[in-house]
């Protein structure tokens, strides 16, 4: 049995001060919030700034090891036995923390600019101190409870940041459906803890890690409940249809929160727990097919889709498919790797997006925009430098990664995930030119009517359905520009810092963390697996070329477009029904039961299921209250009743053993 | 069951005896009843009211009281005719016995619980 | 000759019994001749100094083993905590009185209070049937009593119905007493241990009547009925006092039983009608407070699912369950007093603050009061960050690390009932002002704010630092 000790005990003040950093400056634009005014964000993103710079600084303790013990431990609170709270600092958490304040720095930075004249400014980046806090704690604690904490707070501050424009139905619908959802897998990792304290004793990852062998045929359901919670948080089949919903919240959220940061926590716990999957094969094919259908659903969906935001959702959710696939099949390294590019290139995309959203007066369907590149030539650029990162162009970041993913999977055995994953580099190539043509190659198709675009709604010209704080300021364009222009930096070079070296020091890194196996060399080498997946990108391109390259004037283009959207694939378009299916499988059924119950109980409740409990419980309630008639009799009958029945129970049990 | 016979024997004495003596006159006199006899005492002083009125709560608390110092007696009484065996110990029971009683019977005093307002 | 038949051990071992009582003679002694509208507080002051007396004397006997007077009363830390709870509660109690109740009736209300808390105190230590029996009498004498100290007739009423109840559960128990003295000829509890007791059918019989008894006490359904009725008649500190002492003391009989007393290779069956009552207690409890317009009477029900929860973590009988029932026990115990004193804090002695309209709009006159009701709402409701979250958290683990998961199923779906009624209260309190004249609200003394104050500090901090006492072998033998 191997024993696994977590990090080497210690204090750590830069730990703590680069985990409480966040926390500090939220609670600071919440309680002065009107005084700051402005400075609110330049605060919220200098205490990201620290944090980060603390990052860097204490990364040597992150990968100290000391007889076997890789990392800092600092131990917090000794609260009963078997919980014992504390923060692990090791190579997983680091990778994420760099992720978490790096990345989350420059979109507080760019936040200054989009969220420029938003009239609760400071609450908004209270909310995003507040929820990089929660992600820390997430990705910092050092036991399973502590993990919860965390994940219950990004939980909320996403709901927060989703719902943020509460005037508006849809996004506060939105914000409550992703927060239900998140329940549900809150939910399942409790489960997955209870098992854990009845069969260890103890929610610490080192306990439990040293004792995988306690759990006997219950881990396969311990693996199957943390896997519903990563499901649930990193939208992976059938759970990832509050993703695309979550788009309602300002951009910048959709690229801290739905893109770069919460929505990988399924991938980080997958990751820290790959002890247990180690030990369950079943559990690792279960999350290697969901992540690679995912990966593959998520890509068809994303070429049905006309929102800018919600191309780059379920670009996400296809992403985010190959990093589970990556951790569930036992690739940790490639996973973990596909997060950390990931989050650079996906961000990029995100807040190249804002910029076209912010200069077009909030416009997001890309079927009225076409032709920007000479009018936003920087966003232009960054976005296509993310879209060939994402595509896998060799040299960019994420083809280093997701080919180590792809790659991944045929070593540990599953070639039928290595073709989805092919398959899958094909579609999302194809999907995401189309995104780039339409937005900024061709005619500019602003100004034609939409009706002529096909478009459903054409009454929400005007009133978009995106970002739409409705007093538009324009901030000085360099506060958006220049994050973004950062991002470039390591879209580029990232794959490079951890594969450039050949056999790279990737893996020696994380080499405690997973306990790697040797693996039979792969019947197909990494070179060839590169070239398989160029010729399918290029292809993919190549479809998306022709469909969506030359579609001549803004007239021609616009007739194409409005074929296309009047004969679109139903199935496409309503998103496999998979809201339906969540509607008809557990919404409605509710919904049903409680009319059924309401027709018996009360005839003028039919409010739902909840209500309907209150009203069971006010009966029953009731009936509790008609036996305590206050008259004596009565309650003497009642206690000698009871204790006939008592008596009889023990003379007749008592007689018969 | 053997050494409960005999107490089973006595409660059946017991019980035989006072239902004989409650019964048994009922079953055996002949009853002439007139109105002397349905008063609420056949002797001595002629009664003022009926006796079914309402008593003053007063009646009661005396009563309790009487109840109090009744016990105390009783337990007076063994402790005085072991009082050589149990020595000190016992002198001190009694002590504290009489001590607690004797408060209590000075809050009662005191909160007017024997005059009759 | 018999020689003094007692060691200065016995003396230390019942010490805080002996202050108790002490203190219960000063009382009414002091009250006679305090002036008139002193009488209020030297009664609380010198019942409260007994009281911190007893506790420390207490807590001098928490290492030491053993039994005393012939093995009539057990040492040791079991016997301990829960003498210290009871304690706690008797002091919470006392400081109640010094906003509801007449100033005449002060002085003995507090000196009948120490009585019934020296009942409680034995039934801590008691390890023999008569040892019991003499503290749950002790007990409940005086708290007849005490429920009829108050001018109202329900308080009246409350008396009479608990009088007559509560001896007929009495007599039950005496019964039961009397079979299980029959099945192993020795008032010892210890002497039940036997193995070839198992299957007496005697111990059987004297068991199921002993259960009644102890379950009426702590109010378990369907034994509950007189709980609602006499907790709304009684005055408040009373109410308060037999909430958190009565069960502290019972559940310590009832968990020396549990732990100590039964032979050796008993069946679950045998234990198995005791968790049904505690499942449905948890029901009846939690369904019954919903309805419910007075704050006593709520908490009554709440009393009766909360005795459900505790008996959740004696299912199974491990050490580790009963060193979670202490704890939840004293979160509860905590948690009810707090909850008594805002009441009080709202009271005189017409007691005000027992109607639940009286919470209506509270935040905005008393926001101090209104917080500190809504952390005791809280935690009565088992909500985070509060003692009662960790306390049913660990219930709850007890619960379904031995096995009893549908105990576990019914203390998650009470405690969702629950919500409900606890949450209105506090919406009430929060809601607006709705522009009714509001009775003008008492001003309560410092050392009530005061209380209030460390209860709710209590009740957060230990939910971070869950010290469970480790030395708790209720053992007899």
């Amino acid at each position: 049995m191997i024993h696994h000790v977590m990090g080497v005990d210690g204090t750590y003040p830069l730990l703590l001060t680069l985990w409480l950093l966040p926390l500090l400056g939220g609670v600071l634009c919440w309680a002065f919030g009107p005084q700051l005014k402005t400075a609110a964000g330049w605060l919220a993103s200098g205490a990201l700034l620290a944090s980060f710079v603390l990052t860097i600084v204490a990364w040597p303790t992150a990968t100290q090891n000391l007889n076997g013990a890789v990392g800092a431990h600092q131990a917090l609170v000794s609260w009963m036995p078997g919980f014992d709270f504390g923060l692990l600092f090791d190579p997983l958490s680091l990778i994420w923390t760099c992720i978490i304040t790096g990345v989350g720095f420059l979109i507080h930075l760019y936040s200054i600019g989009y969220m420029h004249g938003d009239r609760a400014f400071a609450r908004f980046f209270a909310f995003l101190n507040f929820f990089v806090f929660a992600m820390l704690t997430l990705v910092l604690s050092d036991n399973f409870a502590g993990l919860l904490i965390g994940w219950g707070l990004v939980g909320l501050a996403s709901y927060f940041l989703i719902g943020f424009w509460f005037e508006k139905p849809s996004a506060v619908a939105a914000a409550r459906k992703a927060f239900v959802i998140n329940v549900v897998g809150d939910i399942a990792i409790m489960m997955a803890i209870f098992i854990m304290i009845a069969k260890v004793g103890s929610v610490g990852y080192g306990d439990v890690f040293s004792h995988v062998a306690a759990f006997g045929p219950t881990l396969f359901a311990v693996c199957v409940c943390l896997f519903i919670g990563a499901a649930a948080k990193s939208a992976q089949l059938p759970l990832h249809t509050w993703l695309p919903d979550a788009m309602e919240g300002p951009t910048p959220v959709s690229a801290l929160i739905h893109a770069a940061t919460m929505v990988t926590a399924g991938v980080y716990l997958i990751a820290r727990c790959a002890p247990l999957w180690n030990a369950s094969p079943d559990a690792q094919l279960l999350v290697g097919t969901v992540g690679g259908l995912t990966a593959l659903v998520g890509a068809i969906l994303g070429t049905a889709q006309w929102d800018i935001k919600r191309i780059l959702a379920y670009s996400t959710m296809s992403q985010i498919g190959y990093m589970i696939m990556g951790v569930g099949v036992g690739a940790y390294e490639g996973g973990v790797a596909h997060f950390f590019t990931h989050a650079f290139f996906k961000a990029q995309l995100f807040l190249g997006s804002g910029i076209v959203i912010h200069a077009l007066a909030n416009e997001q369907d890309v079927r009225r925009m076409g032709g920007l590149r000479k009018k936003l030539p920087f966003a232009f650029f960054a976005m296509l430098i993310g879209v060939l990162a994402i595509c896998g162009l060799p040299g960019l970041s994420g083809s280093f990664s997701k080919d180590a993913v792809i790659q991944g999977a045929l070593e540990h055995g599953h070639p039928w995930l290595y073709v989805v994953g092919v398959v899958t580099a094909g579609i999302t190539a194809y999907y995401m030119f189309r995104m780039l043509f339409l937005t900024f190659t061709g005619a500019h198709r602003g100004e034609i009517d939409p009706s002529h675009l096909g478009m459903r709604h054409p009454e929400l010209v005007g009133t978009p359905h995106g970002d739409s704080h409705s007093e538009h300021h324009h901030a000085p364009a360099w506060l958006m520009n220049v994050p973004v222009a950062i991002l470039i930096v390591p879209t580029i070079a990232a794959g490079w810092l951890l594969f450039g070296g050949g056999a790279s020091w990737w893996a020696t890194f994380f080499a405690t963390t997973f306990a790697p196996e040797t693996l039979p060399a792969a019947p197909i080498s990494e070179m060839a697996t590169t070239g398989i997946v160029l010729l399918i990108v290029a292809l993919g391109f190549l479809v998306a070329y022709l469909r969506y390259g030359r579609m001549g004037d803004a007239k021609a283009a616009a007739e194409k477009l409005r074929m296309e959207t009047v004969h679109a694939f139903p199935a496409l378009t309503n998103a496999f029904y998979f809201d339906a299916a969540l509607d008809a499988l557990f919404v409605r059924p509710a919904a049903w039961l409680g009319a059924l119950s309401a027709q018996i109980l009360d005839p003028h409740i039919i409010d739902g299921a909840v209500r309907e409990i209150v009203h069971l419980a006010r009966s029953l309630g009731n009936g509790v209250r008609a036996v305590q008639s206050g008259l004596l009799r009565a309650y003497v009958l009642l206690v000698v009743g009871g204790a006939v029945v008592f008596i009889a129970y023990y003379t007749l049990i008592g007689v018969h053993r | 069951m053997a050494p409960y016979g005999s107490v089973a024997l006595y409660l059946c004495v017991a019980l035989a005896a006072a239902l004989l003596f409650t019964v048994l006159p009922g079953l055996l006199a002949k009853p002439k009843p007139n109105a002397h006899k349905d008063e609420a005492y056949e002797c001595g002083v002629e009664p003022t009211s009926s006796v079914s009125g309402r008593f003053p709560v007063r009646f009661y608390l005396i009563a309790m009281l009487f109840v109090v110092f009744d016990v105390e007696a009783a337990s007076f009484y063994p402790w005085a005719v072991q009082m050589h065996a149990l020595r000190m110990f016992g002198l001190l029971e009694m002590a504290v016995f009489v001590v607690v009683l004797g408060i209590g019977y000075a809050y009662v005093w005191k909160k007017g619980g024997f005059s009759w307002r | 000759m018999i020689a003094n038949p007692t060691t200065q051990v016995d003396w230390n071992g019942i010490a805080p019994i002996i202050t108790i009582a002490v203190t219960a003679l000063v009382v009414p002694f002091a009250d006679l001749f305090a002036r008139t509208h002193a009488k209020r507080w030297v009664a609380i002051l010198i019942g409260g100094l007994g009281t911190l007396l007893a506790a420390g004397l207490c807590a001098q006997q928490y290492g030491s083993t053993g039994t005393v007077f012939g093995g009539a009363f057990a040492l040791g830390g079991f016997t301990v905590v829960f003498e210290e709870i009871v304690l706690l509660a008797l002091f919470g109690s006392l400081l109640l009185f010094a906003t509801t109740m007449q100033e005449r009736r002060v002085g003995g209300s507090v000196a009948l209070m120490l009585w019934s808390a020296c009942g409680a105190l034995l039934m801590a230590g008691a390890s023999n049937l008569m040892t019991v029996f003499l503290g749950i009498e002790l007990l409940s004498l005086a708290l007849y009593c005490l429920c009829g100290m108050n001018d109202r007739p329900a308080s009246r009423e409350s008396a009479l119905k608990y009088l007559v109840l509560s001896s007929t559960a009495s007599g039950f128990m005496l019964l039961g007493m009397a079979l299980l003295f029959g099945a192993s000829g020795s008032v010892a509890l210890s002497s039940l241990t036997l193995g070839g007791l198992a299957t007496s059918s005697f111990l059987w019989s004297g068991s199921a009547l002993f259960f009644v008894g102890l379950a009426f006490k702590m109010s378990l359904a369907p034994f509950h009925a007189w709980s609602p009725d006499v907790y709304e008649g009684a005055p408040m500190p009373v109410t308060a006092f037999m909430s958190v002492a009565t069960k502290a003391a019972t559940l310590a009989v009832l968990a020396r039983f549990l732990y100590a007393a039964l032979p050796t290779g008993m069946s679950s069956a045998f234990l198995l009608p005791i968790w049904i009552l505690a499942g449905l207690s948890m029901l009846v409890g939690n369904l019954g407070m919903l309805a419910q317009t007075d704050l006593k009477r709520l908490l009554a029900y709440s009393g009766v699912a909360q005795a459900g929860y505790l008996l959740v973590a004696l299912a199974g009988t491990t050490a580790l369950g009963l060193r979670y029932a202490i704890y939840y026990l004293v979160a509860y115990a905590i948690m009810n007093l707090g909850a008594f004193s805002v009441a009080a804090a709202l009271s005189d002695e017409k007691e005000a603050g027992s109607a639940l309209s009286a919470y209506h709009a509270l935040a905005s006159r008393r926001p101090y009061l209104a917080a500190m009701m809504s952390l005791f709402l809280l935690a009565l409701a088992g909500l985070p960050p509060t003692a009662g979250f960790l306390g049913k958290i660990l219930l709850l683990s007890t619960g379904v690390a031995t096995g009893y998961w549908w105990l576990a199923v019914l203390l998650i779906l009470g405690t969702a009932i629950s919500l409900f009624a606890y949450a209105k209260i506090i919406r009430a309190m929060y809601a607006r002002p709705d522009g009714k004249a509001q009775p003008e609200l008492p001003v309560a003394p410092w050392p009530a704010m005061i209380s209030i104050a460390l209860y709710g500090i209590a009740l957060v901090v230990m939910t971070f630092y869950p010290l469970t006492p480790s030395n708790i072998v209720p053992f007899v033998r």
